[in-house]
C-alpha cells in the first residue's frame, strides 16, 4: 500500500484552477520530488494535503485513511508534516521554545508518554538538523540558513511518517544547503522518512529525489525518475529550458 | 526558573511585602478603597491578557463577562436569595465562563477588526438588555442589598488583595507554562502553530473561556464590594476601553506587566480627579506619552532594564521565556 495516494485532486479560487485533477502516489520511503514553475501548483497540492484548505473535489489517502478536509492540526497529528516556505519563527523566544510547539502536540505527547519529556525530545531533533548549539538563543539572531534549518526541525519534532517540504534550500546559498540536504538524505536512509519536496535549486533537487512529478499550470505533465523527467520534451518546455535540462543533469 | 530573572521577584516581593503592611501603617477607608478596586482592575486585566495579549484576539467587549459575574449575583439577591461571597464569586466566574464559550464558538471564527466588532457588540447588547428589561434588573440604578464582602474596610482589603494575588498568580503560571507557548505560538501564525498540530480552535476557546471566568469572579467581588450591581459599574463599554488602556499601557502578553499597569492606572486615575475637570485631560496625555515613549509598554519596557544584558543572545527576558513545568 502507498503511505499517500493523492486522486484528481481539484482546487479553484474563483476562476482560476490551481490545480486540475491531479493524480499521485507516494511509496513508503521514498523522496519524491515535485517541479514546475512559479504559479504551477505545488504549493495549492501541499496545501491541500496537509489541509490548510481543504480541495474542491479528489481524494486524498494517508496510509489508506481518507483525510480529505481534515483541519491541518489533525493531519499534523496523523504524522504529516509539511514546512512553510518563508519561516515565521515566534520572535523573542528561545530555539528549543519553537521547536517545542510541536512537541506539545497531541501526537507527541502520546508518544512521549509525557508532557516532562518534551524538552528532551526537542534537543534531540536539534541536533538532527546540526542546530543543538543554538538551543538556547533568540531566534531573532539567527541566520536565514539556521531559521531554515529550525523549520525543518519544527517538521521533524512531530516524528512524522512524511515530511512535506515547501523550498528548504529557497535563498540559501550552497554551503548552506549541504547540511539540510545531508540531513534529509540520513533521516531518509537511516528511519525510512517518507520525504515529498518542492524546490527549486535543481542541481541539489535532482540529488536528492528518487522520483518527480512535474506540474505546469495545475496539470501533471510528467512523471518519473530524475533521468527520464529531464528528457521528457513538456517538462523541457515549460521548466527547464534547454540550459536547464543540463544543468538537472550534472546532479546525477 | 533558570535564574535567569535578574531582579524581577525580589521586586515584586518586596511590593507585595508593601501591600500587605500598608494597612498596618495607613489605615484610611478612603485610600483602602481605591486599593480595593486597583487589586479588582488588575484581576480584570490579567483576565484580559490571557486571550487578547497571549493570542492577540482583542476583546472589546470584556465588560460583558464581568457584568454576567456580577449580574448573576444580582439577581440571585433579587430573585432568589442572598449569596454569601463564597459562593457568589466562583459562581459569578463560571456562569461568565458559561457565557465565554457560547459567545467564544461563533466569535473566535473572526480575526482582527471583526472579533472586535463583535465582542464590542455582545457587550453593548447586554448593556442595552439590562436598559430595556429594567423591570427586571433595576435598569441604570441596578440592584442593591447584595450581600457585602466583609464588614470592615480592611478586611475587604486584604479579602480583595488575596484574591487579586491568587488570579493573577494562576493567570500568569498558566501563561508561563506549555499553555502560554501554544497561545504565543497561535498569535504569531495561527496556519503554523495549525502545521505543528496545534488544535488552535480548543486553545482559544479555552483561554476564552479562562478569562471570563476570572472576569465573571471579579465582576462578582465588586458586586459584593459595593454591595451593588449596575450598569456603570459592570457592563458599560467604557470598562471595557478602560481595561485595554490599562493592559496596553501596562504592556501586553505577559499577564504580570498588563496588570501593573492596571494596578496603577486605576490608583492614578481615581487621584487624578482632585485636578477636577482637568483631569480627564491629564489621564488622556500620560496616556498618549506612554504610547509615544513606550509602545511595548511601562513595566515591559521597564523590567527589561532589570534583566541581565542580553549579550550573546541567550535569553535574557526573564519576564517572556517559558518554564515548561510540564504541568
Amino acid at each position: 500500500m502507498s503511505i499517500l495516494e493523492v486522486k484528481y485532486l481539484y482546487k479553484r479560487f474563483g476562476g482560476l484552477e490551481a490545480t486540475k485533477n491531479v493524480s499521485f502516489t507516494v511509496e513508503r520511503g521514498e523522496i519524491l520530488g515535485i517541479l514546475g514553475p512559479n504559479g504551477a501548483g505545488k504549493t495549492t497540492i501541499f496545501n491541500q494535503i496537509a489541509g490548510a484548505f481543504a480541495p474542491t473535489s479528489g481524494q486524498i489517502l494517508f496510509e489508506g485513511a481518507d483525510i480529505t478536509g481534515k483541519s491541518a492540526n489533525v493531519i499534523a497529528n496523523c504524522g504529516l508534516a509539511r514546512t512553510f516556505q518563508i519561516p515565521k519563527p515566534l520572535q523573542g523566544l528561545t530555539v528549543l521554545e519553537n521547536v517545542l510547539i510541536p512537541c506539545y502536540s497531541e501526537r507527541i505527547i502520546r508518544i512521549l508518554g509525557n508532557r516532562k519529556a518534551a524538552p528532551d525530545w526537542a534537543r534531540r531533533v536539534l541536533e538532527t538538523v546540526e542546530l543543538e548549539h543554538k538551543a538556547d538563543q533568540l531566534v531573532d539572531r539567527l541566520t536565514h540558513g539556521e531559521l531554515k534549518k529550525l523549520e525543518l526541525a519544527k517538521a521533524l519534532a512531530l516524528k512524522p511518517a512524511i515530511v512535506m517540504l515547501d523550498e528548504p534550500f529557497a535563498g540559501l546559498g550552497t554551503q548552506e544547503v549541504a547540511p539540510i540536504s545531508a540531513a534529509i538524505k540520513k533521516l531518509n536512509v537511516e528511519q525510512g522518512l517518507t520525504v515529498l519536496i518542492i524546490e527549486h535549486k535543481l542541481k541539489e533537487f535532482m540529488k536528492l529525489v528518487h522520483r518527480v512529478v512535474a506540474l505546469n499550470y495545475g496539470e501533471k505533465i510528467g512523471e518519473g525518475t530524475p533521468t527520464s523527467i529531464i528528457s521528457n520534451p513538456l517538462v523541457i518546455e515549460a521548466y527547464l529550458g534547454k540550459g536547464g535540462a543540463a544543468i538537472a543533469n550534472t546532479g546525477n | 526558573m533558570r535564574g535567569k530573572l535578574g531582579r524581577k521577584p525580589l521586586l515584586l516581593a518586596l511590593f507585595l511585602a508593601l501591600l500587605f503592611l500598608f494597612p498596618v501603617v495607613y489605615d484610611n477607608g478612603y485610600v483602602l478603597s481605591v486599593l480595593v478596586l486597583a487589586n479588582i482592575y488588575t484581576v480584570y486585566v490579567a483576565a484580559w491578557d490571557m486571550v487578547s495579549g497571549y493570542t492577540g484576539q482583542e476583546n472589546f467587549g470584556f465588560a460583558l463577562f464581568i457584568g454576567s459575574g456580577a449580574y448573576f449575583i444580582g439577581f440571585m439577591t433579587q430573585y432568589v436569595c442572598p449569596v454569601s461571597p463564597w459562593w457568589g464569586i466562583p459562581i459569578g466566574g463560571l456562569v461568565a465562563a458559561i457565557i465565554g464559550l457560547i459567545i467564544g464558538v461563533p466569535c473566535l471564527r473572526l480575526k482582527g477588526p471583526y472579533l472586535a466588532l463583535a465582542t464590542m457588540a455582545a457587550a453593548t447588547i447586554a448593556d442595552r438588555l439590562v436598559i430595556i428589561f429594567s423591570k427586571y434588573t433595576g435598569g441604570e440604578d441596578g440592584i442593591y442589598g447584595v450581600q457585602f464582602l466583609t464588614n470592615s474596610p480592611i478586611t475587604d482589603y486584604y479579602a480583595s488583595l488575596i484574591f487579586m494575588i491568587g488570579s493573577v498568580g494562576i493567570l500568569y503560571y498558566i501563561g508561563q507554562s506549555y499553555i502560554g507557548l501554544l497561545l504565543k505560538a497561535i498569535r504569531q501564525d495561527e496556519n503554523s502553530a495549525e502545521a505543528s498540530g496545534v488544535n488552535t480552535t480548543f486553545y482559544k476557546v479555552a483561554a476564552f473561556v479562562v478569562s471570563a471566568f476570572f472576569g465573571g469572579m471579579a465582576g462578582a467581588f465588586n458586586g459584593h464590594y459595593l454591595g451593588y450591581v449596575g450598569p456603570d459599574a459592570v457592563l458599560a463599554s467604557s470598562l471595557s476601553l478602560n481595561i485595554i488602556i490599562m493592559a496596553i499601557v501596562g504592556g501586553t502578553g505577559t499577564i504580570i506587566n498588563a496588570a501593573f499597569g492596571a494596578f496603577v492606572l486605576a490608583i492614578v486615575g481615581e487621584y487624578l480627579k482632585m485636578f477636577g475637570e482637568y483631569h480627564l485631560l491629564i489621564y488622556t496625555a500620560l496616556l498618549i506619552g506612554v504610547l509615544l515613549f513606550m509602545p511595548k509598554g511601562v513595566f515591559t519596557t521597564l523590567f527589561e532594564g532589570f534583566s541581565p544584558k542580553d549579550q550573546a543572545g541567550l535569553v535574557a527576558k526573564g519576564g517572556s521565556s517559558h518554564e515548561h513545568s510540564g504541568s
